[in-house]
């Protein structure tokens, strides 16, 4: 033991001197000696020229990693990993996953050195470290992604990250519930406006049923729903960043605007319907997927990666779809019978911390990913949801990720976010917080567009 | 004497009934672990309708729970070890040698104690794991884990040695122990119930630690429990009722620690009181 | 001169053995990250980002005009002082307790000390349902309208449930340190006060609770800094809600750093906490100090 202690008074002093002597420029310098990846080094101003020269055998045994903040699925990215590493024998991928403190692990991550050398991250996290990332607007694992599904990976025209699932924002509908509702066969293309859906609402109520709910959570309500007041209504992806940098200047108030109203007085119309009407911030995800399952409530305001809540729970035959939230009364506004497409996670390659060799070999891994068939079955299997691959034939089994599915085929989609950099990383966060007291009836709609405003204010332009 | 043992039944009758209001939710755990997630969901309070062990072999299985009970207690054990030495021994030094430079490095010791551990941990990692390369390493963790246990134990040391007459120490000097031997043959048996209390809350804070262990031990070679149970958390939500299992697998060591430890603060406490 | 001499050089060889060991491991571990820490407070730095700008005091002028820190900070005090009084107040009498010979004693210890051992999200995730459903239906079925509501989803409410929980895990914690205290009280004082005539009330108050001051005055501080530190507790059972109601100051610098990406403000932050907090329990140190020395 004592030697143990000695050597590690020996790296004390050392940790002592180095950051007196240099600070962290040259904290950065040090090798570490440990059993970390081959000709590993620090950042990146460095490592592009160091590394150059040696990439040259492919039979070069290769260590990466492969860190995501997809979490949960640890077994279909482990498979995925496998049939990976089978058929390249030469690259070994090291699964990290997140918990639910993504970036602070990413952080951890970068700064011990060892950067992932694939990430899934939120597009805005790539977005905000561009210097670290390769760009991969030239790289042929491009041309097999859907380019409608690439806006959020694009920054400046410059491409960073691959696009992972195409997740659908929208009100998911128990088919059973609204059938009996409207005496009939419920078709969702009949809902066309606000009106259309509060007249389904009615008419589910009228069967003794709820109508509708809010889970009372702040990133289903602020990022999901009050970023749909910053989506495709607005106008093109220009014309929202336009939007957006016009509030963040003080421009514009959002109370002023014609969009972001609309949404909200849908909102106000769904709340009036909501089941969590009582106790509206009671709200948990897997209690309301039973609520919908057991008919309890007709429909529900999620997206399709609620599969994963409902899937386990649903009986033999029950069907379930997902209707476009009206955010008007204009049955010519496309927009309103249209799902709102989120690709909320990207895989992005670091070069910061990675040798040219494992970036290449990380490549290999974004493109197995995205286009091997049966990385493509895992997914969709696991996942439930429409992947944005040209060359993916296969077939969605959760009910919703088919109604996505369905919607995109029929052109009747819009980009999310439209822009990485739409929505700043804390959005769901603190506007969640403004609009679960919104949802609570503790502020009106004023206060809440007054607070959107200063929370803006504090925002760098886009 | 009959009207203190009549006490001492209303006394324990009273503290029966509070440890049950103490224990619900570990009821509520334990139930719970027997039921799959969405009857958990469904009736959390219920009890099992479909009694189910699978929980426990879904938690063994996907957490590598073996390999991460090996490293935990790893490093657990190490720490504890080497906390309890060290920490003891600069506590006695700390409660018999008033030195200004005593009194200061303690005060730092102290003030350390209350600082959040975000302030240091991104740099704790540039340094050690950044730096040096030492991720991933279990060694590593043990020593960052005794340095940032070593200040409350030293607060407990201190405190409590203080509590033990200095004439035991006169009375050992005069009969030729040092400050050194003083210590080992006098002071550290007396020191027994304390030594048991500070090991059971380091073991526990050490058994339990995610935040420190996350940082360092990335590979699925070197997971501990609390890393491993992460494997359950889905975005939004959670896997219930393997992570229920997983965590109660988990804590039973702790607990069965903390058991056996009782024993001996009472025998340490018999000892003391016959010397003291 | 050569016994002063000698003298010295022990002292020296006893301070080498005996603290230089912890010292040099806690300054490594904990005081030059610290150092660099505190030099983060003065970049920009996101936590992330290759370049690294200085930008002087700004980071501490942001803390001091951000007002919702402010009332993050109050929220906090008055979460801290009624966990404080509770878990010192519960844990002392669940010390007492089980120190007073009655059966199973080590069984009830090891009980009490349970809820420290479960941690995470897992117990967060029980109270809320304890607090959301649980308490609710019975609160429907009495007929009582604060409780027949969710507890987690009122502001006051939300505030009281975390502080109800955390006295409930933090009280066995302190028992044990209680425990610790009150069995090296020496058995035959104790016997001596019951000879004499005293009642259990007067044994407590003036034979056990003047003893084991030194325990005493651990507890209060342990308490008022993990009080102040409550991250895990707060993050799984309120989430910072209501609408950021119950964000406890430890929880909003991690939300700073690591979700609004100002990593170099939430430092900031967490350095004017430490700055308060330390000064807040070195007084309650020096007091309790004197108190004991009065004696």
């Amino acid at each position: 033991m004592k030697k143990k202690l000695l050597s590690m008074v020996l790296g004390m002093s050392m940790v002592m001197t180095a950051l007196a002597g240099c600070g962290v420029q040259n904290a950065d310098s040090f090798e570490s000696k440990a059993d970390t990846q081959p000709a590993e080094t620090s950042d990146a101003a460095e490592t592009e020229t160091q590394a150059a020269p040696e990439s040259a055998g492919p039979v070069e045994d290769v260590d990466i990693s492969f860190y995501t903040t997809e979490t949960g699925k640890d077994q279909m990215f482990q498979d995925i990993i496998a049939e990976f590493e089978r058929l390249n024998p030469n690259i070994t991928v090291e699964y990290i996953a997140a918990g639910d403190d993504q970036l602070q692990q990413w952080m951890a991550l970068y700064a011990s050195n060892e950067g992932p050398t694939v990430s899934l991250m939120d597009p805005i996290n790539i977005w905000e470290n561009q210097e670290r990332m390769l760009e991969l607007t030239n790289e042929p694992v491009i041309a097999n992604i859907e380019e409608n599904a690439l806006s959020t990976m694009t920054f400046d025209g410059k491409i960073y990250a691959v696009p992972q699932t195409a997740a659908g924002v929208g009100i998911l509908y128990n088919k059973e519930v609204c059938d009996k509702a409207v005496g009939g066969d419920f078709d969702p293309s009949t809902i066309k406006t606000r009106s259309d859906l509060e007249d389904l609402f009615k008419k589910i109520e009228a069967t003794g049923v709820d109508a509708t709910c809010f889970t009372g959570v702040n990133w289903s309500l602020g990022s999901h729903w009050l970023c749909q007041a910053y989506g495709g209504a607005i106008g093109s992806t220009q014309d929202r960043v336009d939007y957006v940098n016009s509030i963040i200047e003080g421009k514009t108030k959002e109370i002023d605007n014609d969009v972001f109203n609309g949404y909200m007085d849908t909102f106000d119309m769904m709340a009036k319907y909501n089941h969590n009407a009582a106790d509206p911030l009671v709200g948990d995800v897997n209690i309301d997927a039973q609520a919908l399952a057991a008919g309890e409530c007709g429909t529900w305001f999620m997206g399709d990666w609620a599969w994963t809540f409902l899937g386990p729970i649903v009986s033999e035959g029950q069907e379930f779809g997902l209707l476009p939230v009206p955010h008007s009364d204009d049955p010519s506004d496309v927009l309103n019978q249209s799902i709102a497409t989120s690709y909320a996670k990207g895989y992005c390659i670091d070069k910061s911390q990675n040798t040219e060799a494992q970036q290449a070999a990380g490549l290999k891994f974004i493109e197995f990913i995205t286009s091997d068939t049966y990385a493509l079955e895992q997914m969709v299997k696991v996942t439930g949801q429409a992947l944005p691959y040209k060359n993916c034939q296969v077939e969605i089994e959760s009910p919703l990720g088919l109604s996505t599915a369905n919607y995109i085929a029929k052109g009747l989609t819009y980009d999310f976010y439209g822009t990485p950099n739409l929505a700043p990383s804390d959005i769901w966060y603190e506007c969640g917080a403004y609009m679960c007291e919104y949802l609570a009836g503790q502020t009106d709609r004023k206060t809440l567009a007054s607070k959107l405003d200063e929370y803006w204010s504090h925002q760098e332009k886009r | 004497m009959m009207k203190r043992k009549d006490k001492k039944t209303l006394v324990f009758v009273i503290t029966a009934i509070v440890m049950i209001l103490f224990m619900v939710p570990f009821f509520v755990l334990i139930n719970n672990t027997f039921k799959p997630t969405p009857e958990f969901i469904k009736t959390p309070f219920a009890l099992p309708k479909n009694f189910t062990l699978e929980n426990y072999a879904i938690a063994i299985k996907r957490m590598d729970f073996w390999k991460a009970l090996t490293n935990t207690a790893t490093i657990t054990v190490l720490t504890v070890i080497i906390n309890m030495f060290i920490g003891s021994m600069t506590g006695y030094l700390f409660a018999r040698k008033k030195w200004k430079l005593n009194k200061i490095v303690f005060g730092m010791f102290l003030a350390s104690m209350v600082a959040p551990f975000q302030v240091y941990m991104i740099p704790l990692v540039k340094i050690y794991a950044g730096m040096f390369g030492l991720s991933n390493n279990l060694l590593m963790v043990v020593y960052i884990a005794v340095g940032l246990n070593l200040p409350f134990a030293v607060f407990l040391y201190k405190g409590f040695t203080e509590g033990i007459p200095e004439e035991l120490d006169e009375a050992a000097r005069i009969d030729g122990c040092g400050f050194a031997l003083t210590f080992f043959r006098i002071i550290m048996p007396l020191l027994k119930p304390i030594i048991i209390t500070v090991t059971v809350f380091v073991a526990m804070g050490v058994w339990n630690d995610y935040l420190m262990s996350s940082l360092f031990l990335t590979k699925s070679y070197s997971k501990t429990l609390a890393i491993a149970i992460k494997t359950f958390l889905t975005n939004h939500s959670a896997e219930y009722s393997p992570m229920m299992a997983g965590l109660l697998l988990g804590i039973l060591p702790v607990l069965a620690f903390y058991l056996i430890g009782q024993k001996y603060i009472i025998e340490g406490v018999v000892a003391g009181s016959v010397k003291g | 001169m050569t016994k002063n001499y000698r003298r010295r050089l022990s002292d020296i060889f006893s301070f080498a053995g005996f603290g230089l060991p912890a010292l040099v491991i806690w300054a490594s571990v904990v005081l030059v990250p610290f150092i660099y820490g505190i030099w983060i407070t003065f970049t920009d730095w996101n936590g992330l980002a290759m370049q690294i700008n200085y930008v002087g005091i700004k980071n501490y002028i942001d803390v001091f005009s951000d007002a919702t820190f402010i009332t993050s900070f109050l929220k906090t005090v008055i979460y801290a002082f009624f966990t404080v009084v509770a878990s010192n107040l519960i844990g002392f009498l669940l010390a007492l307790a089980v120190t007073s010979g009655i059966k199973g004693q080590n069984f009830f210890r090891t009980g009490f000390f349970t809820p420290n051992i479960i941690g995470g999200i897992i117990l967060g995730y029980i109270w809320n349902f304890i607090f959301s459903y649980a308490l609710t239906s019975f609160g429907k079925s009495i007929g009582v309208d604060w409780m027949s509501t969710s507890w987690l989803t009122n502001p006051t409410r939300a505030l009281i449930a975390l502080i109800i929980v955390s006295a409930w895990q933090l009280s066995g914690y302190l028992m044990v340190i209680y425990i610790a205290g009150l069995t090296s009280v020496p058995r035959e004082l104790i016997e001596a006060a019951y000879v004499d005539g005293a009642t259990g009330f007067d044994v407590i108050k003036n034979v056990k609770l003047p003893l084991i001051k030194n325990s005493t005055a651990i507890c209060i501080f342990l308490s008022i800094s993990r009080t102040f530190m409550s991250f895990d507790m707060n993050l799984s059972l309120t989430a910072g809600g209501p609408y950021k109601s119950t964000e406890l100051i430890a929880y909003k610098i991690y939300q700073t750093a690591f979700t609004s990406m100002e990593f170099g403000k939430g430092q900031a932050q967490a350095i004017v906490l430490f700055v308060i907090v330390a000064i807040i329990s070195l007084l309650q140190v020096y007091f309790t100090r004197k108190g004991v020395d009065e004696q």
